[in-house]
């Protein structure tokens, strides 16, 4: 039986899902698109291979449902899982990012004050980029987090995340400049 | 829209073919408070390290540190403790580690973390130090641990130097007013004249000394001061201690 997830506020779906557990279904639901997304850009996985990442995270969120803190948006802690369980997941070998070309074209124009609409030649430089950079990039620019929730995800303070995020958009146009040549 | 259901009503079927259910929250809260129990438990151990840290140096002889161990740094070398400091940083460490494994210790920067630590460590076992802690847990591991024991012993070594003017033992007699008995930390019995003494101090048998002055002759010595085997962080005066 479909429960009613309508006009339900995360924290109400965890303390439901608690004692119910056909309302993890409407947490499940809510939160599947946007993960399977950010899964695929932080590891450029195919659809399939997403899927079994976020099957992953989904018995993780379950099982540690306890251990949600309601001072956290449940958002940022939910992400927080499917980053490290990414991370784990893939981390025999180092990730081939092959963005979505207005993926690429949105995170260039924040990380360059000029730039060639060239998503071919921007994938490269991702590629290239310190693991950390490009996930920082991605959670700001792509999945559109703000300072607070980023540091919430990655479990750094606001002030590291400000420049890890300035470090980011330098070593972005540093590689940029290096594959392609300064732009005159 | 029909593929992201299918997806979502599998995973609930798989939690609830497998009996997934969610780990009770006494585990989280075991986890947290193991991590609060630490912290704690490691910063009452750092605080009274410190205050033994802060007695050990305060009860040096500092105005006579060069000539005792012939350099100032030789001196230094000789009677830092370095284990108290050891003890300290990695008890600092853990402290440092536990805060940040707490549910919201990743929020603040590592400076923000290491400065109140070392602020509070240094401060608070400055003032156990004032009320006399210091000393008593000194005593205390001296007693319990032979190697510490050791090392304050080797400090003490500096002041067996009779042919440069050191000399320090135990009082085993009083002779007359003007002089003593003393076994020194050789087991050696040397006849010590005080009639020099710059200043009187209340002594007694079995008290421990050190003393500055000049060797007369073979087990021959001449006092012209006298200060205590250990400075209490109240003021001066004699500890019966093990040698």
């Amino acid at each position: 039986m479909v429960r009613n997830c309508e006009k339900k506020t995360d924290a109400e779906l965890v303390a439901l899902s608690l004692e119910d557990q056909e309302y993890f279904l409407c947490i499940i639901r809510k939160y599947q698109q946007p993960l399977l997304r950010y899964i695929r850009r932080i590891s450029g996985v195919p659809y399939e291979d997403a899927e079994d990442v976020f099957q992953e995270v989904c018995i993780k969120v379950y099982t540690h449902l306890h251990n949600y803190n309601e001072t956290l948006p449940f958002s940022s802690w939910i992400y927080r899982i499917t980053r490290n369980t990414t991370i784990s997941h893939f981390r025999k070998r180092k990730p081939v990012i092959s963005l979505e070309s207005m993926d690429l074209e949105r995170l260039a124009s924040h990380c360059m004050k000029e730039f060639v609409i060239k998503n071919d030649i921007i994938a490269p430089v991702l590629n290239k980029m310190d693991e950390k950079y490009r996930d920082i990039l991605i959670l700001k620019f792509l999945e559109e987090k703000s300072y607070e929730e980023i540091s919430d995800i990655i479990k750094k303070p606001m002030g590291t995340v400000a420049t890890w995020i300035n470090r980011a958009k330098k070593q972005f146009q540093k590689y940029y400049d290096i594959l392609y040549g300064k732009e005159e | 829209m029909e593929k992201k259901n299918d997806l979502g009503k599998k995973i609930l079927d798989n939690l609830q073919k497998k009996h997934i259910h969610p780990i009770p929250k006494i585990w989280f809260l075991g986890k947290e408070g193991f991590f609060w129990g630490a912290l704690f438990g490691g910063l009452i151990a750092a605080i009274i390290g410190s205050a033994t840290f802060v007695f050990v140096l305060f009860s040096q002889d500092w105005d006579v540190g060069s000539q005792l161990a012939q350099g100032w740094w030789n001196f230094l070398f000789q009677i830092f403790p370095f284990f108290l400091a050891v003890f300290i940083i990695v008890l600092a460490c853990l402290i440092y580690i536990s805060i940040r494994q707490t549910c919201s210790g990743y929020k603040y920067r590592a400076l923000f973390l290491i400065l109140p630590i070392v602020f509070i460590i240094m401060s608070v076992g400055g003032v156990i130090h004032f009320f006399g802690g210091g000393e008593k847990t000194d005593t205390f591991i001296k007693a319990h641990i032979p190697a510490y024991h050791d090392m304050h012993i080797k400090r003490m070594r500096m002041w067996h130097q009779p042919e440069r003017g050191f000399l320090a033992g135990k009082i085993i007699s009083i002779q007359e007013e003007n002089v003593i008995i003393l076994e020194d930390m050789t087991n050696t019995i040397w006849t010590v004249h005080i009639e020099d003494l710059e200043k009187y101090h209340l002594i007694r048998v079995g008290m421990r000394i050190k003393m500055i002055g000049e060797m007369l002759d073979v087990h021959i010595f001449s006092a012209t001061t006298i200060r205590p085997w250990m400075m209490s962080a109240k003021g001066i005066y004699n500890k019966n201690e093990r040698k």
